[in-house]
């Protein structure tokens, strides 16, 4: 049964299972795990751990049935695809120098999944690699992955990586296993039914080294009973940094399964004196019960959040507002976001200030022009903050959208607003305005700030100031920093083509393991003070990825912005100084066409250029260091946004 | 005109070019170097150097004209083409931090293009990158090369490399410039239009650095007067590591241009001794005279290597003899290989005197096999060897063939071999022998040996050898070594599929530079001992990239196979230890799907496999370190061979 009950949380991660011996009375193991020990699913060996192709063949007297767990007709399809995990045999060691044991791993391999998708088990769990080579594991695993089934792949990882300063005490064998998951996934091409399940044992790294894995495809975390401490109860509990770990694991999707023996006496009380009630009390379920606390503890997802859990990591087409028409429901959830024209208002209501002093307040009367008015929320906020600080406004709302000029008039004639606000159904930057403004008002950004064309669209309002005039908001800076992100590049990746290798997306990114700080890359300020300065940029960054991060793969970039409404007024996404509760933007990813591999302290040297042609706007981008990617989105080919 | 006639040689590199000062005379220019100076082209500036785009909006007095060297009327079509290579201004830099110059760099670049482009020139020489990161400056030729023109691209570098030694005497700043070659190319996508010209300088780096870049898209080698060292008669000549490096380049198809002032007064004399003949003679024409006199003095081609000429670089899919029917033209090309039997006829003969005591010459019959005898070639080896010998040979040809089966009966009819040879016309796999044979003789080998599926041929076979029967071959093993190829890539590359990066192909390997000695891979011995051998294998093999190479590309993998047909007896195509003047098979090329990068001094982790279904056997590979390739040809899904 699930491990509690969290509003809005329908992820896997309720479910938890235990990992079990092998047992050829499979409704036994079900009955006794699912049933009296509450676990959802048992991750139970389907072979007897003893067998082996090459004696077989010696021994001809056998009848030739393999010994696999129970026939599949001990239980129902349902009950094998909802409640068992294949677990392949640990012994088989695909890349042994011993011959005949990489060859009876191999056909063993073969066998087991071949039952374990006959049974149409959803996921199997593969034993860890041994060595430090696995290429001989992967190409039989990218075998099976290139067949027609839809089955899962765990592969089992312990979470280890050598810190710095141990790095002396131990010996060379001991190498951080996402190095090895590394080289299985790049051999299997990134497969989309390859995941990692991680050990969980006493000790952890570092937090920038656990980071990484969660832009990683972990399905499973095994907590091995031997990382519980005891508490004063004598009952199991966790550190606080497994306490930390655990409650990542339950934030990103990923199911837990006990594993182990019980380890603790007052466990093997409690279960005795439940004898009486239940015929067995299961060893483990104190280990669950913790588990199921730690879920519980969880505070429960805002309402926001809630609400955003079906974009988690879904990748959108940038608008192109410039271009097309926006529709009224796109306006509907950008108007929502009440924090945003907050702060908006804030920002008028400083300019405001700051160009009417007191004394003039009843005289004088502030232009003010609203370019891209869309249905009027900047124009109802330019408004409220002419009223909060007493001081007369006269507003024009320029809006290109016909379709939404018609509900601005509406709006205009619902609040009686027809002696302040002019409405210009017209293109910004082809209206002639009868006179200047003092304020300019536009909500022109785009996830990476300048992406939806604001400073061309700004500049072509320019005219309209006069001389001191200004610009809300009067700057704004684009961010980036290296992600991995597994599911991301996969999903990129099943469109099978350039083109989208080489587009920018919108995504709420959940999955995503953000390798290092944000740096700023394009700044453009509003209004101008050169007419010759153009909006073309380029911009070198060195992204140092820690050394205790441990190496790790880049699949792209994950892009935000600030802005600069007016004087200290921000709004913006980039994550150190975001404006909490705002949602009218999720971070925009630049994938990389190849993943790359960084080394542990090294620097990423990424190039962005923005390109502006007469018709369009893109980006292009690579990386330079430590190897060279190919130039992406060369001449806007595959990614543009249309002036 | 051309440096000289060697029979055989049409490549590129009979031209020699020089290289120009700004002149905006470009009549006179081509009058003086090609007439005067009997140069083929020059490489000649197309701006006027002092030219920045900044400067002239800043003079709004010009009349807008760009400062081009002439205008396209000067020249004939034919003559800008044929004769003209344009240099794009040296001065450009467009990875500065200067931004103007940048900016300059960047308009001017494309200024400078576009008029080469309208001339129709066939190429143009980029300047070398000026600093350490050449990421904008790639941009922008990427850009250039995306678009639709026809011009080849060759960007410029200094043929400089710091030998370890002297690493400690030199700045940082001394790098090596295949890094930035490669960080260009991979940033433009190894685009198949965007070659090398080597500056050739006094000192030369070491022979492994040097042979890395005959494997790169080399066009050109520009060859400074401050090379040549002065002989006894004051005329220029070259060292011998020169002299030896030119060789290659002309063996290559690479052009040699001319650079620099004439720094031998020798050369100034004769230049005036001759003003009454011209009026003006070249003063770099003693250099010209004295390549001239390095080309006329190599050895004419052989006529085997003329014939291969056309084969050069040319990727070949691989035979199918067992599935398919060799055309008559395939075993022609292939019987015209005399070194290949009398080879065969040597291992015969050694076997039959084995075998056949003198004693019993006259009594004993051996009886041999011919499994797949085509058209016929191995009995008549098989024949010869027994007429040497004076021992008594009774024959079965078995082919499967009907249409050599054909001509095997005309030919024994022609031989009056009736008595001596039976045809059976049946698959050796299916066939039941009469008798049991003393030898077995097969020419199922391909260019990697075991890749046209000799084992599984002769494992049918082998039934009918007797106990103690022998194969020729006796054994074979493939071998393997990493190679940077950039023109095989490219090819394979222009397919834009999956399939042709999965695929072998048989390549006679010219533009290949060779990393690292070859491997044995595989292994073949026949007959098989235990009867359960299987035809699978997996090697995982080492390569160590020398430290004086410096990093390299590997594009991929050429294989080769040497077969020990009896005893001493060799046969094979291992550059070591290569049969002479043997045609019959060139090498074979494994590509790999994206090129790897190596390290001077490191390791390359390679694994291989051949793998066999019920239908087909195949090869699978992958590079495990220093970074991990996907598995090619999973489940032999690109390339197999069918059984």
């Amino acid at each position: 049964m699930p491990l509690g009950e969290r509003a809005g949380d329908k992820s896997e991660s309720r479910y938890c299972g235990v990992e079990t011996d092998f047992n050829d009375d499979m409704p036994h193991v079900l009955h006794f795990n699912l049933y009296s020990g509450s676990f959802d699913f048992v991750v139970a060996p389907l072979m007897d751990h003893s067998y082996r192709p090459s004696l077989v063949q010696k021994d001809a007297l056998g009848s030739g049935v393999l010994p696999f767990a129970g026939s599949d007709l001990v239980l129902s399809p349902s009950q094998w695809s909802s409640h068992v995990v294949g677990k392949i045999s640990s012994w088989i060691d695909l890349d042994s120098e011993d011959e005949t044991l990489r060859i009876d791993s191999e056909t063993t391999l073969k066998q087991e999944i071949a039952w374990a998708s006959h049974l149409s088990l959803q996921a199997c769990l593969l034993p860890a690699p041994k060595g430090t080579s696995c290429a001989n594991y992967a190409r039989c695993v990218n075998q099976i992955l290139q067949g027609s089934n839809n089955m899962q792949l765990w592969l089992r990882v312990p979470l280890v990586k050598p810190d710095d300063d141990s790095m002396d005490a131990k010996s060379v064998a001991l190498v951080d296993s996402w190095e090895t998951w590394n080289s299985f996934r790049l051999l299997c091409e990134h497969h989309s039914q390859l995941s990692v399940a991680l050990d969980i044992l006493s000790t952890l790294p570092s937090p920038n080294s656990l980071g990484r894995w969660f832009g990683e495809p972990v399905r499973a975390a095994i907590l091995h009973t031997d990382c519980f401490l005891t508490n004063s109860h004598g009952c199991p509990c966790l550190s606080k940094r497994h306490q930390s770990l655990i409650t990542g694991f339950f934030n990103h999707s990923i199911q837990i399964i006990v594993s182990g023996n019980s380890v603790h006496p007052k466990a093997s009380v409690d279960a005795n004196d439940n004898s009486g009630t239940n015929s067995q009390r299961h060893p483990l379920r104190p280990y669950l019960d913790y588990i199921g606390y730690l879920y519980q503890r969880m505070d429960p997802l805002p309402e926001q959040e809630r609400f955003e859990l079906g974009y988690r990591d879904f990748l959108q087409s940038p608008l192109q507002p410039l271009m097309d028409n926006l529709e009224a429901q796109t306006y509907e959830t950008f108007e929502r976001d009440a924090v945003k024209y907050i702060q908006y208002q804030r920002a008028v209501s400083k300019a405001l200030l700051d160009r009417v002093p007191d004394e003039e307040a009843s005289v004088k009367t502030i232009v003010l022009m609203v370019v891209g008015a869309g249905r009027g929320p900047l124009v109802r906020a330019s408004l409220q903050a002419a009223e909060e600080t007493g001081r007369k406004l006269k507003v024009y709302a320029v809006e290109k959208n016909p379709n939404a000029v018609v509900t601005l008039h509406a709006l205009v004639k619902l609040e009686g607003w027809e002696d302040t606000v002019t409405i210009v159904s017209s293109d910004m930057r082809h209206w002639s305005a009868p006179e200047k403004a003092d304020i300019l008002v536009s909500e022109l950004l785009g996830s990476f700030g300048d992406n939806e064309l604001s400073p061309e669209c700004l500049d072509g309002a320019q005219r309209f100031l006069k001389q001191d005039g200004i610009s809300i908001p009067s700057s704004y800076t684009s961010f980036l920093q290296p992600v991995t992100a597994s599911k991301l590049y996969n999903d990129v990746k099943a469109h099978k083509d350039l083109v989208h290798f080489e587009t920018a997306y919108v995504v709420k990114m959940h999955n995503v393991a953000k390798l290092a700080p944000t740096q700023p890359v394009f700044t453009f300020t509003h209004p101008k003070h050169s007419d010759k300065e153009i909006n073309q940029r380029y911009k070198k960054l060195n992204f140092i990825i820690p050394n205790d991060t441990g190496s790790a793969m880049v699949h792209g970039f994950a892009g935000y912005f600030d802005a600069t409404l007016y004087k200290d007024v921000h709004l913006g996404i980039e994550p150190s100084t975001a404006t909490p509760n705002m949602f009218s933007w999720f971070a925009i990813f630049f994938p990389l066409r190849t993943p790359i591999c960084v080394d542990p302290g090294s620097t990423l040297e990424v190039h962005f250029w923005r390109c502006c042609g007469s018709t369009k706007v893109w980006y292009e981008w690579c990386v330079a260091s430590p190897a060279s990617s190919p130039m992406h989105n060369s001449n806007g080919r595959s990614y543009w946004v249309g002036l």
